[in-house]
């Protein structure tokens, strides 16, 4: 057969088809749109409370009053809330759900034998939950703009250190804290990929995955266990709010980012050995 | 049987294997078979339920690790040789596996993006033709979990099909099916033999597949215990002679049989099955009415591939504990 030999070689473009089916898989879910729509409503609820607590009370304390001062503040205060609980355990499900979905479809097993690589297996479901993350936080980043100046007007921001920047400065500020937050869950998105590795039923490495920020966070509340604490995953996820000062602390910013990387790296390798290694179940 | 009989088919075999095992937990699935698949041959895989034919399959396919022996496909080593090898090879293993909430389409179109040496230009059309193949392009655009059974299993034989291959695994591709579907599916592997395309079809319904095999291979508690082509068994087969009586003179009959020499079998009385071996038919059936059974029916009769893995195993079609 003449075509036999071509049909071996990589087509250009491939990895980029390969990416785009996996983001679209993941977006195009209707759970995962779901999740994101919950995402959204985050913002609207949290700005419709403080409005109407604001309008009763007049002026509160803390970022709230800052909330009616700067719409802006909206943004800062929906992470700020959300980094803890909400968006840790939205992508618990989906991460959790990725490689123990597929295996328990089966799908699994006939994406090796096309073949993919258990490798690029491995690295597609990656970037499909890293989308998946991204988009999340855009929403929240976005819907919040856009409620907190609907709501509160577009004022300049007055930062915790005292100083006023424009709004535009202020947008800028907010976009940095969103990517901040997307890099603070990688570590959790590669917990999920390897917990997801050991098993083929989703709803356990949901679970399973969930309960890694929280043990963290219980763990933070326990003194004897300071000299670990900083390596956990969510010791700098509050750090944030670092970028609501004149002059952001970056060497814990940067803390931060070691951190995540650390536990990409640990969590990454294990749940690459585990691919690679076994065999394709069910 | 032995191995050497099958020397000459080695030689050009697509599929090849020796002393492969594999074991789950203390269980041996796999028990050191060694396989020959010619080049261009429908090859039956046969075996009861548990008898190891999908665990063989997987291993074929570098889904599962041997725990030892050597698997070669098109003459390069598996799993290592995988991503040369299996882009020519389309495979059903264990039933259809896709995404519930995508379409029939959807679900192929995926499976096209995610392989990187499919064409992108030709993939449209191919998918197309594939769907067309199994009679499911009415149902492309429905979600994929509300799909019969059948329609699920045509849809695994599409996602095979979808580019031009040289070896075809089906693991119970009749699963499912009606039997219209089932008699699809047989013109559908007989053109892929025409093709020129070799084509492994597991199966445990022997009649289903004994139509379309040229060659067959059978398991049995993870040994490969007979493994030859279609007109080797035939000429192995033996005629047996049907016997039927009225159930008065059903005795009498016995009698006279097994006066010749006869073995006669069967569960029920009346209806003796006798392997004829030298003696002639007239003289047993000269013998029965003098004996004076009244004969309902006397015929000569082919056993089926289903008789001949009774006498190989010695035990019948069951499940192996
Ligand atoms: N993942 C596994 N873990 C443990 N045992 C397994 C596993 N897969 C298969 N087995 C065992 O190996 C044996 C062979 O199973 P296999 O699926 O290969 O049989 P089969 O010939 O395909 O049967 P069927 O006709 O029912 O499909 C069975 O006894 C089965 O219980
Ligand atoms: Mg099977």
């Amino acid at each position: 057969m003449s075509q036999v030999e071509n049909r071996f070689e990589a087509v250009s473009g491939a990895v980029w088809r390969c990416l785009g089916s996996e983001i679209g898989l993941v977006l195009r879910r209707r759970r995962n749109q779901v999740l994101l729509a919950g995402l959204a409503a985050l913002p609207i609820v949290i700005g419709l409370a403080v409005k109407l607590v604001s309008s009763q009370v007049g002026g509160g304390a803390g970022l709230i009053t800052r909330i009616t001062n700067s719409g802006l503040f909206l943004a800062a205060v929906v992470f700020v809330v959300s980094m803890p609980l909400f968006l840790p355990l939205v992508i618990s499900v989906v991460a959790g759900d990725a490689l123990a979905s597929e295996t328990q479809l089966g799908t699994t097993r006939y994406a090796m034998i096309l073949p993919v690589s258990r490798t690029k297996w491995l690295a597609m479901k990656a970037v499909g939950l890293l989308a998946f993350v991204i988009v999340g936080v855009a929403t929240v980043l976005v819907v919040s703009l856009v409620a907190g100046f609907a709501l509160f007007g577009i004022n300049g921001m007055t930062l915790l250190s005292g100083d006023t920047i424009s709004p535009w400065a202020g947008v800028g500020r907010i976009a940095l804290m969103s990517v901040y937050v997307v890099a603070s869950e990688l570590g959790l998105v590669a917990v999920g990929l390897f917990i997801s590795s050991l098993t083929d039923v989703p709803i356990v490495a949901m679970a399973g995955t969930a309960i890694v920020p929280a043990v963290c966070t219980v763990l933070l509340a326990v003194p004897q266990l300071q000299a670990i604490q900083p390596g956990l995953l969510t010791y700098h996820w509050l750090d944030l709010t670092t970028f609501l000062f004149a002059q952001p602390d970056v060497a814990l910013i940067r803390q931060g980012l070691v951190v995540q990387l650390a536990w990409v790296a640990v969590f990454g390798s294990l749940a690459w050995a585990r691919v690679a290694s076994t065999d394709v179940k069910a | 049987m032995s191995q050497a009989d099958d020397a000459n088919v080695t030689a050009d075999a697509v599929v090849t294997t020796t002393g492969l095992v594999r074991r789950f937990g203390k269980q041996v699935a796999v028990d050191g078979i060694d396989l020959a698949v010619p080049s261009g041959s429908v090859f039956g895989f046969l075996g009861p339920n548990g008898s190891g034919k999908t665990t063989t399959i997987r291993l074929l396919l570098g889904l599962l690790g041997a725990d030892a022996g050597t698997i070669q496909l098109f003459s390069q080593p598996m799993p290592k040789a995988a991503s040369k090898v299996l882009p020519r090879v389309g495979a059903v293993v264990e039933g259809p596996a896709f995404f519930p909430y995508l379409s029939g389409d959807a679900n192929l179109a995926r499976l096209q993006a995610i392989d990187k040496t499919d064409d992108p230009r030709t993939a449209r059309v191919r998918r197309a033709e594939a769907l067309e193949r199994v009679g499911l392009t009415a149902a492309a655009r429905k979600p994929y979990h509300h799909y019969s059974l059948g329609m699920k299993q045509r849809l695994g034989i599409a996602g095979a099909l979808m580019r031009p291959r040289d070896l075809l695994i089906l693991d119970e591709p009749t699963n499912g099916l009606d039997p219209q579907g089932t008699r699809e599916i047989r013109n559908l592997i007989r053109g892929l033999h025409a093709d020129g395309a070799t084509v492994i079809v597991s199966s445990h319904l022997l009649s289903e597949v004994e139509q379309v095999c040229t060659h067959v291979g059978i398991m049995s508690r993870g040994r490969l215990i007979a493994q030859k082509s279609m007109d080797d068994l035939r000429t192995a087969r033996v005629p047996r002679l049907s016997v039927q009586v009225t159930s008065s003179t059903a005795t009498a009959a016995r009698k006279a049989l097994t006066k010749l020499k006869l073995k006669p079998e069967g569960t029920d009385p009346a209806h003796m099955l006798v392997t004829i071996g030298d003696v002639p038919v007239p003289k047993i059936a000269k013998a029965l009415v003098d004996a004076g059974a009244d004969i309902l029916g006397l015929s000569v009769e082919q056993p089926g591939l289903e008789d001949i893995f009774v006498e190989l195993t010695g035990v019948g079609f069951d499940v192996a504990g």
